[in-house]
């Protein structure tokens, strides 16, 4: 495994600690003040579109999109562009759908916007759970992959012990950048490395392309043999196979990737730090546009994975190919021990560290923020809270949530728990997506559509997830051995997401019904708050 | 299959009872400048959305229904799948740009519009009809 010389493992060390130490001094120094909340959430929305634009496209692209979109590029063609196309337009359609009215809506959580019309402990506990549901299995997979990832890179024997210190490393980083740089620092951190991350991405594209002499014909004629599945590999259909079932099930993936992907928490939790609508529009513009480049990027990298790397080599390392940007790194070089590959596959090992570290650090703060503002602030205390009380359990559920991640993802180390990724989707696609669509577009919307919603979509999707061929019951699946699976499709997106929206329907309609008296006092809670909702007027 | 409209349905039940709400009880935030702001994001919101999600969708079902034309090759080992998916990326940063100026032609000006009303709700109150 470890064929490259002590000389790269240095490099990568002495990178990786400067990375850290880097990363660490600016979120100290970006940190808010203990008694700040508006700095600790938002940063004062003092960043230009541009930065704010580059944090909202590093949260995006987090370390999974990063090592699992190549690996599938690499190892299934067409069906991995099709994924990469889909998660660009996500980003697209969060922007023409919901981020104006979301940043005049919101001020700090997901809680706030919903919590503006059909205001009470209910719905700010169920946006709570809905947050941390869509964002716990996200930061389990990207965790418990950290720990193969590292020891792979730093060429570690591949065991267990390796493994958890790499986690608790990782996890330990990630808790402290949350909690003392609050979103200001994590900002920072994000904009690092998605600077890093077009950078090392596009030297690497350029050098494949220049390899086959800047001939997209020649990458794809060797991909095609280098795959060893010939013309298959530009079709529809390697990576779930191509009967009717599997078409259906491919489909209903990508549209759920494309409602479910931007709406996670931890995404529009950024928009709420844009100054104000023009603001967010030319952050999400500069997002979108830094989002499709690394997406183009992205084709031309998995591509030359397959060509230069080959099928065989990518899935003896990991089935699913997620080391192979590493692997292409490595093979673009002049050669093994020479200079130029080992600067290289350091600063590609860099970026992929620092991607890791800044996607997870996001997403433990966008779960803190939420149990600290919905749940504590605005669910558990009646009264009001003060701002430093709040800024202190907010630091303290960076740490809980951290630590709990940390201690999920050392017990799941050993399964191939990519499936995570496509839970948090199907939950933002499913759940959040539908309660924010409602809630900012339908006056009509009450507390009991909103609960069925959050709750409703978070059930079917969890459920029809745990039973369906993605856990158990094919080689692929988390439990290869056992088979208690009914539900027939990888993903839960065609039925989990119509439910979500009927749910959030027919609650509504039931209220109308059976509690006329307060579902008009949620439309005129809706009427008194449009202007704001359009046009930020208060 | 999600279909786009299906993001929509409650909107088709609006228009009514909201006219109807206003006819008999004003509310004091500023009327016309608000009504006009609310179809103007309606529009550039419908055009944009079920544009983007319309055209990923027929991506899709072409990509699923019809693989054999998908994979049918335009130029050299190019097929028309792959030659659609990368011609979307690209169009995205124009539908950027073109919404970005759109909105700025039609929704922006109405929004400061309401928001400078809002500022006076009650001189104007009586002068918005």
């Amino acid at each position: 495994m470890n064929d490259y010389g002590s000389g790269t493992q240095a490099l990568v060390l002495v990178l990786f600690s400067t990375l850290v130490t880097l990363t660490l001094l600016m979120c100290v120094m970006a940190g808010p003040d203990r008694d700040d909340l508006t700095n600790f959430y938002t940063g004062y929305r003092s960043l230009t579109p541009l930065k704010n634009g580059l944090a909202i496209a590093g949260d995006y692209i987090s370390a999974a999109t990063v090592l699992s979109t190549t690996g599938i590029i690499a190892l299934a063609g067409y069906d991995g562009y099709v994924l990469a196309v889909s998660t660009a337009l996500s980003l697209v359609l969060l922007m023409f759908l919901l981020a104006e009215p979301l940043r005049n809506a919101g001020s700090f959580t997901m809680g706030d916007v919903l919590a503006r019309t059909v205001p009470g402990r209910s719905v700010r506990i169920a946006s709570c759970v809905v947050t941390l549901s869509a964002t716990l299995p996200f930061l389990v997979v990207q965790l418990s992959g950290a720990g193969s990832l590292l020891t792979f890179i730093l060429g570690m024997p591949h065991e267990a012990g390796a493994r958890t210190v790499c986690i608790v490393l990782v996890g330990s980083l990630m808790i402290v950048y949350a909690a003392i740089g609050g979103m200001r620092g994590t900002a920072l951190v994000q904009m690092i490395k998605i600077v890093l991350l077009l950078g090392t991405s596009v030297t690497v594209a350029a050098l494949v392309l220049n390899r086959f002499g800047w001939s997209p014909g020649e990458v794809l004629r060797a991909a095609e043999r280098g795959s060893g599945t010939g013309p298959a590999f530009l079709h529809q259909g390697l990576q779930l196979g191509t009967s009717a079932a599997q078409r259906l099930d491919f489909a209903s993936l990508q549209i759920t990737v494309i409602l479910g992907a931007a709406c996670l928490p931890h995404i529009t939790m950024r928009l709420y730090s844009a100054r104000d609508a023009p603001a967010v529009r030319r952050s999400m513009s500069w997002a979108v546009g830094t989002v499709t480049t690394f997406c183009l990027l992205v084709i031309i990298l998995g591509t030359g994975a397959a060509a230069l790397v080959g099928s065989p080599s990518l899935t003896a390392a990991d089935p699913r190919g997620r080391t192979s940007v590493l692997m292409l790194s490595r093979a673009l070089g002049g050669g093994p021990g020479s200079a130029s590959t080992t600067v290289l596959y350091a600063a590609v090992a860099g970026t992929v560290f620092i991607t890791l570290l800044s996607s997870v650090a996001g997403m433990t703060l966008a779960a803190a923020s939420s149990l600290a503002h919905d749940l504590f602030a605005h669910a558990l205390r009646r009264q009001g809270t003060a701002p430093r009380t709040e800024m202190t359990v907010a630091g303290w559920t960076s740490v809980a949530v951290g630590t709990v991640a940390v201690v999920l993802s050392v017990l799941v180390q050993n399964w191939d728990v990519g499936v995570l990724t496509t839970l948090a989707i199907c939950i933002g696609a499913s759940a959040v997506a539908p309660a924010l669509t409602y809630s900012l577009f339908w006056r009509g919307f009450t507390r009991t559509g909103l609960l069925a919603c959050l709750y409703g979509g978070t059930a079917c999707a969890l459920v029809l997830m745990v039973f369906s061929r993605a856990v158990s019951g094919t080689p692929s699946a988390v439990f290869p051995h056992a088979d208690f699976g009914w539900f027939p499709l990888q993903s839960t997106g065609l039925v989990s997401i119509p439910f979500g929206y009927l749910a959030g329907w027919l609650g509504s309609r039931y209220d109308h019904r059976r509690r006329a008296a307060e579902s008009r006092e949620n439309r005129r809670r809706y009427e008194e708050s449009e202007a704001r909702l359009l046009a930020a007027a208060e | 299959m999600t279909h786009p409209d299906d993001r929509y349905p409650p909107l088709s039940h609006t228009p009514q009872p909201y006219q109807e709400y206003q006819e008999y009880q004003p509310p004091h935030a500023p009327g016309a400048d608000l009504t006009a702001l609310r179809s103007a994001y309606r529009g550039l919101r419908r055009v944009s959305t079920l544009t983007a999600l319309g055209s990923f969708v027929v991506y899709v079902a072409l990509s699923c229904g019809a693989p054999d034309l998908m994979g049918s090759e335009i130029a050299g080992e190019l097929s028309l799948g792959m030659g659609l998916g990368i011609l979307q990326l690209l169009v995205t940063f124009g539908a950027v740009l073109w919404y970005g100026r759109s909105a700025q032609r039609s929704v922006d000006p109405l929004a400061r519009a309401v928001r400078e009303r809002a500022l006076r709700p009650v001189r104007d109150a009586g002068a918005a009809r």
